[in-house]
């Protein structure tokens, strides 16, 4: 059976592990084991990256993904978070997760927010967003109370969710909150959307704007230029305004937009690229925002 | 005299009446009760198309109030095609019908509005202003991206709440011409009402409010 042993799932740099793993695979008709022993934390990055592996090896072989030697709690939150149960699940109304993780992480709330997102059905996606959204915002307001970031974060959805409504094929949304001693004094929150759609560079490949030699990495950050992904019907400035309100919604901020083999990676101000990551389908997007703690998160709490 | 001043004023009276709406009129005027929050391309030009047929459907002596106050959310892209698309009407001369002003807009949608209504013409060929009218207090304020001397003008008027071509020559030191343009340069973006003047040819203008 193809095995693939996770040493962390703690940080989006564990997920590129994950898929760097998958794509040195030797795709086999067998289910795929993932083992976990070594896990103790869940990072919503990495809980899609799990979704998207075990969607991908699905796609491959027609067989499933198992998750071997969960620790417990994290067994439970998995569990919770229904991960390998998608089909016809819709999203439901629950208190957000709240649970201890080998006092390292402190506390740590997911909102389950992996909804059935359709392919290709936008209209049924579009109501799914919206309760996405009443989640969003909800676990916001518990969490930070803070109307403006609730704002932000819920217009960078809005925004962001718009490629999962449209897209042709799985995506997936993930809100999470945890303290570390990694950030001292700083809540994280992070929000995971990935897509298994065409991805960046295709989406681009009707404007004029894209050159042949250009990286993955290149038409990332081309499509964070205002209204380069559209043209006559003038779309295309999404993903400029969730760079600028992420940017002015948090003390600290790192958004991560990776597509095909590119990543643009900006940290405040700077950014980074990097084109040497392993092929995965469609768009995945890690949006980090740090505060203080209790509620001044924001800079302008 | 006496009856040209009634005439004019009966005009003038005219002149002021305004239609107020809100969002959530517009949304059943285009048939939508979906969520609450407005959001996406697909709605926005699905709204735009409303708004469009309301000011085309109004007399240009009239002016439209656009109260947003029962607006929960609007994410940038329905206000890129909402607002962006009837404001770039306007700057390209392709919409005219009444005049149209916002009220009653939260500070944040003023920022978005502002921002991208400004940021429009610099990726669309062509177009100098791309604009709609705020009122806020007593005044009124133009959000988005204008010519100077559209600014210049339109705070001319404000000022002075009505001008003819020749007040306006004078006020600004400009030739005939050049005033007449400015002044129909701000009724063709929606900033200014106009009537005939009584006693000559042109118009005077008027602030929306």
């Amino acid at each position: 059976m193809p095995k693939i042993k996770l040493q962390s799932l703690q940080s989006y740099s564990d997920a590129e592990i994950l898929y760097q793993s998958l794509n040195n695979l030797d795709v086999a008709n067998e289910a795929l084991e993932l083992d976990c022993c070594q896990i103790h934390f869940v990072d919503a990055s990495c809980i899609l990256a799990l979704l998207t592996v075990s969607r991908l090896w699905f796609r491959w072989t027609g067989h499933e993904t198992h998750l071997v030697g969960l620790r417990d709690n994290v067994h439970e939150h998995i569990c919770r978070l229904n991960l390998f149960d998608l089909t016809g699940e819709t999203l439901m109304d629950r208190e957000p997760l709240e649970y201890e993780v080998q006092n390292h992480f402190g506390h740590v709330n997911d909102r389950r927010i992996i909804p059935q997102f359709i392919p290709s059905h936008a209209a049924s996606n579009r109501l799914v967003m919206e309760d996405v959204l009443d989640a969003v915002e909800e676990s916001i307001d518990v969490w930070f109370n803070d109307a403006r970031l609730l704002r932000d974060v819920s217009m960078m959805l809005s925004e962001l969710g718009e490629n999962i409504i449209h897209s042709n094929d799985y995506g997936y949304l993930l809100l999470q909150r945890y303290r570390s001693r990694d950030f001292p004094g700083g809540t994280r929150l992070v929000i995971a959307i990935s897509d298994l759609g065409i991805g960046i560079r295709q989406s681009l490949a009707h404007t004029n704007f894209i050159k042949v030699n250009m990286t993955d990495s290149d038409c990332i950050e081309l499509a964070l230029q205002h209204r380069v992904t559209g043209t006559d019907e003038n779309r295309g400035i999404g993903l400029e305004e969730v760079r600028r309100l992420a940017l002015q919604s948090a003390k600290y901020t790192e958004l991560r937009i990776r597509s095909g083999t590119g990543v643009l990676n900006i940290q405040q101000n700077q950014v980074l690229k990097d084109d040497q990551l392993a092929a995965i389908p469609g768009v995945q997007i890690t949006l980090i925002l740090e505060g203080d703690s209790g509620h001044n998160f924001g800079v302008w709490a | 005299m006496f009856g040209h001043n009634t005439l004019y004023q009966q005009i003038l009276l005219k002149m002021r009446t305004m239609i107020t709406f809100t969002m959530q009129d517009l949304a059943k005027q285009v048939g939508y009760d979906g969520e609450r929050r407005l959001r996406g391309r697909e709605l926005g030009r699905k709204f735009q198309a409303g708004l469009r047929e309301k000011i085309l459907s109004t007399s240009h002596d009239e002016l439209l109030r656009f109260d947003l106050r029962d607006v929960q959310m609007m994410d940038v892209s329905f206000i890129d095609e909402l607002f962006g698309g009837i404001a770039e009407a306007r700057g390209r001369g392709e919409l005219s019908g009444a005049a149209l002003l916002l009220v009653e807009v939260d500070p944040l949608d003023v920022d978005d509005i502002g921002r991208i209504l400004a940021g429009r013409p610099s990726s669309s060929t062509g177009l100098r202003n791309c604009v709609v009218p705020l009122a806020e207090s007593d005044s009124i304020r133009l959000l988005g991206k204008t010519e100077d001397y559209v600014q210049e003008t339109f705070s001319e008027l404000l000022q002075a709440k009505s001008l003819s071509t020749s007040e306006l020559m004078s006020r600004l030191d400009l030739a005939n011409n050049t005033a007449s343009t400015r002044l129909k340069v701000l009724y063709d973006l929606g900033l200014a009402r106009r009537v005939p003047q009584t006693e000559s040819r042109g118009y005077v203008y008027h602030m929306l409010i």
